[in-house]
């Protein structure tokens, strides 16, 4: 990331020396999509990882999909004590060289009331609405846990990073609001 | 060198023999007996808790509504019944609903055979699954969503109970605990059991 970091401001500063005018504004990729398995009429989940590899930050502001009555961002929070909640979420801010987590305990694609069930084989496309960069889809496939060929560890890395970015979320404040949960990792 | 060398292997098989169990989870000062409750099965029936003696008991306070926390928590459920094989018929899972409203027999049994056939979707009136709740301390909380076509949500206490062959509360896990945690301590408690019938 670091390395990534310092090319783009590399070609940033020669796109400025070279006087043209800059080609500048986020870049977002949607990484590691897959869906939880689930039954029709029930409530389903997609997760991912955004990246922005752009200079300036966006914002998803939303997202539609055909599956289901409604597909929206929310959020799960603990409380403390291992009480769990769940807020939507009304714009996720992913910042300039940085990314956001969506995972299980986490920020996560809740798709109500499925009109159809989720199963290993299919493709649920999701199209997320972005403040700049506009209209992003996601192919994310149904299989029963987030890594399923990988290290079995990376589920509790993941809940970590959610918890390290919930105490980011405290200090940054009561101001900003518990809705910007975004995570900086370059 | 080879009477040194077996003498050390029997000095770490003794050692080892000695070292009490260290559980994964959290576990009780003194393991007293796990509240008993009767509930509704959602496949039919009652189900009380007392009758499980014999099986290790592990329970989830959750809804059906809950799109990220209690699935997450019942396919750890799904993978620890499949890694325990032809041992599974020794450990019941207990899915409780936090949402009796929403939750009925059908739609609960349902969500949760989705996950495991062998996973009990328990019920009841608002009363008994208050009394149970509270015997576990789970926090229920019903709140609106906001801007959401979901009506509402529930915020509730995620944690795994894992009760032993005798009826005892043993241990309880946070929510993203890996699922070979909690694996190998029912694995323990399994053959404790065996080890003490």
């Amino acid at each position: 990331m670091k390395s990534r970091l310092s090319l783009g401001l590399a070609l940033a500063a020669f796109s400025l020396s070279a006087c043209a005018s800059p080609v500048s504004g986020p870049q977002i990729k949607v990484e590691d999509a897959w869906a939880r398995p689930a039954s029709a009429g029930f409530n389903g989940a997609v997760y991912f990882r955004l990246v922005n590899e752009g200079d300036q930050a966006d914002r998803l502001l939303g997202v539609q999909g055909p599956l289901a009555q409604a597909a929206e961002v929310h959020e799960t929070m603990q409380m403390g004590n291992d009480i769990m909640s769940m807020q939507a979420a009304s714009a996720v801010e992913v910042p300039a060289g940085g990314e956001v987590e969506f995972a299980p305990g986490g920020l996560h694609i809740m798709l109500i009331a499925l009109e159809q069930p989720l199963e290993s084989g299919d493709i649920v496309s999701l199209v997320l609405r972005f403040e700049t960069s506009g209209d992003v889809t996601v192919a994310a496939p149904p299989q029963p846990t987030m890594n399923t060929n990988e290290n079995p560890s990376t589920n509790k890395a993941a809940c970590a990073k959610v918890a390290s970015r919930r105490s980011e979320d405290a200090e940054i404040g009561a101001a900003a609001g518990w809705l910007m949960g975004t995570t900086h990792r370059s | 060198m080879r009477l040194r060398h077996s003498a050390f292997v029997l000095l770490l098989l003794s050692l080892s023999a000695c070292r009490p169990y260290e559980f994964k989870g959290t576990t009780y000062v003194d393991p007293a007996a796990a509240p008993d409750f009767e509930l509704a099965r959602a496949d039919g029936g009652r189900l009380r808790l007392g009758d499980l003696r014999g099986q290790v008991v592990l329970m989830f306070f959750g809804f059906t509504s809950c799109p990220d926390v209690c699935p997450t928590t019942l396919a750890e459920a799904k993978q620890i019944l499949e890694s325990l094989g032809d041992r599974a018929n020794q450990v019941a899972f207990l899915f409780i609903t936090v949402d009796p409203e929403r939750d009925t027999p059908e739609v609960l049994g349902d969500y949760v055979s989705a996950f495991h056939p062998a996973i009990v979707g328990l019920t009841g009136d608002a009363e008994e699954l208050a009394a149970v709740w509270k015997a576990y301390g789970i926090f229920v909380q019903r709140e609106a969503l906001g801007d959401s076509a979901e009506s509402y949500t529930v915020t509730h206490t995620a944690r795994v109970f894992a009760v032993d062959t005798e009826g005892n509360l043993r241990a309880s896990y946070t929510f993203g605990t890996p699922y070979e945690d909690i694996l190998q301590d029912v694995e323990y408690l399994i053959g404790q059991g065996e080890a003490s019938s």
